[in-house]
């Protein structure tokens, strides 16, 4: 199963901002993506593919059911602090992330019916993972110190599982710039589809161009 | 009779697999701590060779952990393990008392040479 995206919310950031600008970002995700993708392939053993990255305008309110209309997901978010600040989400259907536990759990396909405590332990380890594998590119090529909270994990149909997350879930008042990868875990099988997502504030896209001399 | 370790991190998965390095490689793992707070109480109580520990952690993390061991023990031997391998970040657990970063993910080798290292 993969998560399927609203067609409708995927290509908005054109209209806000400059060629320059979306291409400094789509750079930035690319570098974080990249190395975040070495990270996740070294945890699973797999070969990890990535996205071209895409910068998305999401309606205001929760974003994910937009993200991921109709199918129950998992999402490990963590709070970005520092010279910039936002949040990170890693989001995968529910089957998915259960396969990515597996792996990370070197136990067999399919042997894992249910996201107890130690498969959801592997799955918050692999967004800490992500995120800080892909802050760590971020912080070299814009020169910024960046810290990031201890994940929280929510499951569910999009809309529960931001519920579950409380304070840390994701939503915005106006509409907010997203910036988004897609990770593709080969398996002999099948394709494990995954979101990562990057959700600065607003000031912190102006402090990002600032530090790539992007006006 | 071999080393004792302590191992703190938030995620009981990697708590387990760091475990499981060490043990596989015949270190006596005495504890396990999920904060910083823990780690340092614990730090205390088992008096361990090494504590391998995680940097982003609730409650307490692990770079106040660290301040907090090597006041208790200034000859405590700390590895960090953590996600975040940015270079300030590696400085300050060194300042704070870390003997040695490793970068999550990581193979075994790469964490039992560091543990090598710290506790030569």
């Amino acid at each position: 199963m993969t998560i399927r995206r609203d067609a409708q919310s995927t290509d908005g950031g054109t209209t806000l901002m400059s060629s320059a600008r979306l291409d400094a970002l789509r750079e930035v995700a690319n570098i974080g993506a990249g190395h975040a993708a070495t990270a996740l392939s070294t945890l699973t053993g797999t070969r990890i593919m990535i996205s071209v990255p895409m910068v998305n305008v999401v309606p205001p309110g929760d974003f994910v059911p937009e993200i991921a209309p109709d199918v129950e997901i998992v999402a490990v978010q963590m709070t970005m602090s520092g010279d910039i600040s936002g949040q990170t989400v890693f989001l995968l259907a529910t089957p998915a992330g259960l396969r990515l536990a597996e792996r990370m759990l070197r136990r067999k396909r399919g042997t894992s019916q249910s996201l107890g405590q130690l498969e959801q332990s592997a799955l918050k380890e692999a967004g800490n993972i992500l995120a800080g594998a892909y802050l760590t590119a971020l912080s070299e090529f814009l020169r910024m110190a960046l810290m990031l909270s201890p994940p929280s994990l929510a499951t569910g149909d999009p809309a529960n599982a931001l519920r579950t997350l409380g304070d840390h879930a994701p939503r915005a008042d106006s509409p907010i710039l997203c910036v988004e990868t897609e990770f593709f875990l080969e398996e002999p099988v099948e394709s494990l589809h995954g979101f990562f997502l990057l959700v600065p504030d607003q000031s912190a896209f102006d402090a990002i161009f600032r530090a790539v001399r992007v006006d | 009779m071999s080393s004792t370790v302590l191992v703190c991190d938030d995620a009981v998965f990697m708590r387990t697999m760091v475990s499981d390095i060490l043990s596989q490689a015949g270190f006596t793992v005495v504890g396990e701590a999920e904060n910083g707070k823990q780690a340092v109480e614990k730090y205390q109580q088992l008096k361990p060779d090494l504590v391998t520990m995680d940097i982003i952690m609730p409650e307490m993390g692990g770079i106040e952990a660290v301040k907090q061991i090597t006041q208790l023990d200034p000859s405590a031997r700390i590895l960090m393990c953590s996600a975040m391998g940015q270079q300030a970040l590696v400085q300050e657990a060194l300042q704070a008392g870390a003997r040695d970063f490793v970068v999550k993910p990581f193979q075994p080798s790469r964490v039992l040479e560091a543990v090598q290292r710290v506790l030569a």
